[in-house]
């Protein structure tokens, strides 16, 4: 008799104030194929859906589903699996919520339970830093372009007698004499890419000179990660005369010994192996 | 009878005493553990980052496994996602377009860069009147701040409110437990924290009732608490949700704006304010008893258990008190949930468990020392009496 009373209780206090509020109840959450009993079929659940008190559910095991209530925004969640009415699913999570002593317990029992993963580990995490020129790079570790090659190729490119590549990377950028330039470089390739940015200008004397550019990595090159984006901005106004050429390879080079290689006047103006994977785009 | 003799006969007097030196020497121990400056168990064991558990986390926890929660109507996050400072600017025109009730930006623009990009988010900026937007403050002695991070059009745009970000914690990356209400600035002026200030542009009443608490920190309410997060993409579809709403606008997933929570690792630095919103606007506070009370409460308990064990007169006297500190730590655990699920009260109980538990140590040690304090004596007194029985012999 005490429990029909209790759950008749239970029941004007979860159920009466849809009914005098005209709340509607929603899917809010699913994990899993939660289906809704119309007739004798049974249809998938959708997030969103609205449901009624008297609505059956079907939650197969390890799937779950929460509903909420629009006007309150109080959400249920299913404590249990198998075919269950939504009246008694919110009647269920009520009393679980209010049963201060068995949510401690359940607390208690997640602290020393781990279940047959309780000695499994996962090794996703990662303590390394990864820096544009560290010592430790194992992708590219043993591989290096040939500076005077590439040195070649890069001043038969400058000097308009070849033409580059398409870049196989996504690269924006823009420049304005007023705002200066930026680039956003993003690598979808599935191996690392190696690139700076080189700025040729007219010394005072006249003679052109390539050092690296304001948007450039003043020391080595940037190394970009598969999936992995940069973009750099210089607002400084740039004059007209002035060329920034951004030169990516698959693999590492020595920027000082091109810059080196690349002002002197002996350097080798011969075409190159097109197939060299040196991709060149002006800024 | 005097009284000595009356301690003497009296089995409960000495019960009495008994029980009060051994829970002294539970305090003590206790107190050696707990003290930061003192030699610490804790200290040798473990690093100084990791003495940040409070029993609290415990009970936030429990209470938010719950199968029942509450969704913020009010409040609406939007993420900013991936976005630029363009992307920004034309979000924050679109949800000015949508009629919030208010908004908070969560988003800091230190400098100026592309003049055309930031004259377009100075205009969003201003077509959200009552926009409320974030400051850093820094500590500069004497409990003032200074404000060490501003945007670049700090005071510039009319309408303009701004609050301090910051979250504060026990030590950097430490869990957030509370808000701060205000912070005190150098230049005698006060500046509300980012959610307090976005309360003050919604509820002026909710603010008085939050200051006439007294206190500068409040206990967030994490547990059982969810916002809609709506991403910059979805806005289209899901804009007629942020009409008379409060929405707050920040990065939900930036790996730099996440924060350890009671009941999460890894929280944003937008959700934390929204739950401080939302405790402020709901009434929804924490009480917490002062220390002095926490340790005098586990000072009685500890003492009742003691006197209890000392009084018990059976055969299996040293089970029925350890079972009996087991029931105790159980409740202890049982009933500091319940204050604070159902009465929003926080009773440190930890010292309790931990006075509990050394209890039986004390317990140990008293008793140790006592049977040595005997045998001392009793080798006194032996030496003693040989002493005398050769004195008598020689003068014989």
């Amino acid at each position: 008799m005490k429990t029909f009373f209790n759950i008749l209780l239970a029941f004007s206090f979860v159920l009466l104030p849809f009914a005098e509020s005209g709340a509607t109840i929603k899917v809010h959450r699913l994990a899993g194929k939660v289906t809704v009993v119309t007739g004798k079929t049974e249809t998938p659940l959708k997030v969103g859906q609205v449901l009624n008190p008297g609505s059956t559910v079907v939650i197969p095991d390890g799937a779950k589903l929460e509903i909420i209530n629009d006007v309150t925004g109080k959400i249920y969640e299913s404590t249990s699996n198998g075919r269950i009415t939504i009246s008694r699913m919110m009647l269920s999570a009520d009393s679980h919520s209010a049963d201060n002593t068995g949510n401690v317990h359940g607390q208690m029992r997640r602290f020393d339970s781990g279940g047959q993963n309780k000695n499994k580990r996962v090794y996703v995490e990662t303590g390394m830093v990864k820096r544009s020129m560290g010592e430790y790079d194992p992708e590219a570790g043993s591989m290096e372009l040939d500076i005077p090659t590439l040195a070649g190729y890069l001043k038969n490119v400058i000097a308009g007698r070849l033409t580059s590549k398409p870049m196989p990377v996504e690269l924006t950028h823009s420049r304005t004499e007023q705002i200066g330039m930026q680039f956003r470089l993003v690598n979808s390739m599935e191996f690392p890419i190696y690139f700076n940015v080189l700025k040729i200008h007219k010394e005072s004397d006249g003679k052109q000179k390539i050092t690296i550019s304001e948007v450039g990595q003043p020391t080595g090159s940037y190394v970009i990660l598969p999936q992995q984006a940069l973009s750099r901005e210089n607002f400084k106004a740039i004059p007209e005369d002035e060329r920034h050429i951004l030169v990516a390879t698959h693999c590492l080079f020595d920027m000082d010994r091109l810059l080196e290689l690349i002002n002197t006047e002996e350097t080798s103006a011969e075409g190159p192996d097109v197939e060299l994977p040196i991709y060149i785009e002006e800024l | 009878m005097s009284l000595r003799e009356k301690y003497r006969h009296s089995k409960l007097l000495k019960c009495i005493v008994k029980a009060f030196g051994i829970t002294m020497l539970a305090f003590a121990l206790s107190l050696l553990l707990v003290q930061p400056l003192s030699f610490s168990a804790m200290s040798v064991f473990a690093p100084p980052e990791k003495d940040d558990f409070s029993i609290s986390d415990f009970y936030a926890q429990v209470a938010d496994k719950r199968p029942t929660r509450y969704n913020d109507l009010d409040i609406v996050i939007v993420d900013i996602g991936a976005l630029d400072r363009e992307g920004i600017a034309s979000l924050i025109e679109e949800i000015s377009l949508c009629g919030p009730r208010c908004v908070g930006l969560d988003v800091m623009f230190e400098e100026p860069r592309i003049p055309a990009v930031d004259s377009l988010l100075l205009n969003a900026i201003a077509a959200n009147p009552g926009i409320v937007l974030p400051l850093n403050v820094a500590e500069c002695g004497d409990n003032k701040f200074k404000i060490s991070e501003r945007p670049f059009f700090y005071k510039s745009i009319g309408g303009v409110e701004y609050g301090a970000a910051n979250l504060p914690g026990k030590f950097r990356g430490s869990t957030i437990r509370e808000f701060a209400i205000s912070y005190p600035l150098d230049n005698g002026k006060t500046l509300p924290s980012f959610p307090v200030a976005i309360a003050k542009k919604v509820d002026s009443e909710a603010v008085k009732r939050l200051k006439d608490r007294g206190n500068n920190l409040e206990t967030i309410d994490y547990p059982s608490r969810e916002f809609n997060i709506i991403h910059p993409e979805e806005l289209y579809d899901h804009a007629d949700e942020l009409t008379g709403k409060i929405v707050l606008v920040g990065a939900v997933t930036d790996i730099g704006d996440m924060h350890a929570s009671p009941v999460n690792g890894y929280s944003s630095g937008i959700e934390i304010h929204a739950l401080a919103l939302s405790t402020v606007l709901g009434g929804r506070y924490y009480s917490s008893t002062s220390k002095i009370h926490d340790w005098l409460l586990a000072w009685i308990l500890c003492y009742l258990v003691t006197l209890l064990g000392l009084l018990v007169d059976v055969r299996v006297k040293g089970l029925v008190v350890r079972i009996l500190q087991f029931v105790l730590v159980y409740l202890a655990v049982q009933i500091g949930y319940s204050l604070y699920v159902d009465h929003r009260m926080i009773i440190n109980f930890s010292y309790t468990l931990l006075m509990v538990t050394f209890g039986l140590f004390a317990a140990d040690i008293w008793n140790g020392c006592t049977g040595l304090n005997d045998l001392i004596r009793k080798r006194l007194k032996k030496k003693h009496t040989s002493e005398n029985i050769s004195l008598d012999k020689s003068s014989k």
